[in-house]
């Protein structure tokens, strides 16, 4: 029996298919990273996960109920962090908390859960005057009310500054360790990579991939990340040609470009680097040595050759 | 309980509404200012007189307006703000919140008609002396009730269309019609259907069913009946004078059948936004 258990699960719009054919299932306790660019659909299978969204076809279960006939009974279970969701901007932290406590029908005290989200000395202050980050910590501490079995985050970490998001992973690591599960999404491997149990890799609506941080990062040699200027997208088929070399993937940047290299061997790493520090000019290298952010390179690329 | 519990929420967030005040106080302003209109035009006016200007344009145009705005935002402004995702991240379906927006804003419009009609009534004891107080409580209550009606309507309307302006233009369209149009399309598919000279009962009923028209139909049977006014023109001036009272004691039709009205369409409308709102796509 699995926490979160999705079965062939798809949703499409008018035009375009947001989500196919998803199987997902993560176990109780469990840090589940869902990463994935930008409209790659993770919004639309949070928002499937939680009845917002209603699939075209498939099943979904969470904590024991069907997400789709046991609405209330899943809501009390499960805490939410939507993507987007605004909040009451004359209503006060503490009021917030309290609406959500009365809601729940629990005795949680706001206080307790303002001290816990980092927003204690906040807490009678209207919601119009909070930072993005603040009004972040405020959906995280409403979503905390009633202990829930699942925590479900819609890029939690979006508005937080590294502090928060650190004490924001603190936060969901203390979660798991008590029992809860935790299920969420991002667009920033570093984050995912950071938490996660076990990580799934969603592109255009597929899960492409998934697996623990280590088995994804086994599954190439390795890969370097060069942010470089003035990139010619002629050069691209050489570079990916060179021995060595798995595949590339480039995307623009504000400065120039950003070419993900995966490595099949050692060997390519050095050429690989010569090719480009030979033709343009290099703001940075970064070498991955777990693989992770190459697979994710692989799995994502737009631009990708070979 | 917990429609309740979103009520009560619903209702303090409208109250802490600086425009909620302020719309409120200009609500109160008109209906003093109105049953002062008596004051103007007669000598020494009767207290039945300034209470039967209690119905007039603030209540018949202004509360059914305000009742728009306020509702018109209650679901699909929160759709359009993604506030609704954090409402139904918590133990609520979609028709708690339906109801919960109906039962806050109606409450909150309720009471912002009663509360503005104190100090109209405060006018009129003062400057006309104590109106009969049993059909100003009365008037009170069915103008508190047409608000809390028109106000659902609008949630209602809300939970059915995807956009703001399309719940507010919607509802203004169906305020004029019913404000100023009512009668004349009912007249007019008579006219094509059955031909001049002919009132069948379908139409009889048609205008019946006017919710505005209700509203008026019920106030008008739980007010005092009004002075019938005598205007006559002497050397350019127009005098004015109150003549004996007009009107008949309401019967029993002319009060259940503006209530059973005004019931339809709080429940057609509540009904229609759930069925409506239990279906979309929130994203």
């Amino acid at each position: 029996m699995y926490t979160i258990e999705t079965r062939n699960l798809t949703k499409r719009f008018e035009q375009k298919t947001a989500v196919e054919g998803l199987t997902l299932q993560v176990e109780a306790g469990e840090v589940y990273g869902f990463l994935g660019p930008n409209g790659a659909g993770k919004s639309t299978t949070i928002a499937m996960l939680l009845d917002y969204v209603r699939p075209t076809s498939g099943d979904v279960t969470i904590a024991g109920c069907d997400a789709r006939t046991e609405q209330r009974e899943l809501r009390r279970r499960v805490g939410v962090v939507p993507e987007r969701c605004q909040l009451a901007r004359r209503a006060t932290a503490r009021e917030h908390l309290r609406f959500a406590v009365r809601s729940h029908e629990t005795s949680d005290e706001p206080r307790k859960l303002l001290a816990r989200t980092g927003l204690g000395h906040a807490a009678d202050e209207p919601v119009r005057t909070f930072s993005t980050g603040m009004a972040q910590r405020l959906r995280l501490a409403m979503a905390l009310v009633g202990d829930p079995a699942v925590l479900l985050l819609d890029e939690p970490a979006s508005g937080l500054d590294p502090t928060g998001q650190r004490e924001l992973r603190e936060l969901l690591r203390a979660e798991a360790m008590n029992g809860t599960t935790v299920f969420f999404s991002s667009h920033h491997l570093d984050q995912v990579a950071a938490i996660a149990d076990r990580i799934g890799m969603l592109v255009d609506g597929r899960l492409e991939a998934e697996g623990t941080p280590a088995e994804l990062g086994d599954s190439g040699v390795g890969g370097v990340r060069i942010e470089a200027r003035d990139w010619k997208q002629e050069w691209s088929p050489s570079l990916a040609d060179l021995p060595g070399v798995a595949s590339i993937s480039i995307d623009s940047t504000r400065q120039g470009e950003r070419l993900d290299i995966e490595l099949q061997d050692e060997a390519g790493k050095p050429a690989a680097i010569d090719f480009v520090t030979d033709r343009t000019r290099v703001d940075s290298i970064t070498e991955d040595e777990s693989g992770l952010a190459t697979t994710f390179a692989r799995v994502t690329g737009a631009d990708r050759c070979k | 309980m917990q429609v309740t519990t979103f009520a009560r929420r619903e209702l303090k967030l409208v109250f802490r509404s600086p425009g909620f005040r302020l719309t409120g106080l200009l609500l109160a302003g008109v209906m003093t200012l109105l049953v002062l209109l008596p004051a103007v035009a007669f000598d020494d006016p009767a207290p039945d007189l300034g209470a039967a200007f209690l119905l007039g344009p603030a209540t018949d145009i202004l509360l059914p307006l305000i009742a728009i705005v306020f509702g018109h935002v209650a679901i699909v402004g929160r759709r359009e703000t993604g506030a609704i995702n954090g409402l139904l991240g918590m133990p609520y379906t979609r028709a708690d919140i339906i109801y919960g927006a109906a039962l806050g804003r109606s409450m909150a419009i309720a009471g912002m008609s009663i509360a503005a009609a104190v100090p109209a009534v405060i006018a009129i004891t003062v400057v006309y002396g104590i109106p009969p107080i049993g059909s100003v409580l009365a008037f009170t209550v069915t103008t508190a009730v047409a608000g809390g009606v028109y106000t659902t309507v609008s949630v209602g309307v809300s939970g059915i269309v995807r956009t703001r302006i399309r719940a507010l233009g919607a509802l203004l369209a169906g305020f004029v019609i019913a404000h100023a149009l009512w009668d004349g399309i009912v007249d007019g598919v008579v006219s094509l259907v059955e031909g001049a000279n002919t009132d069948p009962w379908w139409a009889r009923v048609a205008r019946e069913t006017n919710p505005l028209g209700a509203y008026g139909r019920l106030a008008d049977a739980v007010l005092p009946a009004a002075p019938h006014v005598d205007l006559a023109v002497e050397g350019g001036d127009v005098a004015a004078e109150q003549g004996e009272l007009v009107g008949v004691d309401p019967t029993a039709g002319d009060v259940v059948i503006p209530v059973l009205v005004l019931v339809i369409w709080l429940v057609a409308f509540l009904a229609l936004a759930r069925w409506r709102f239990a279906r979309v796509d929130l994203k």
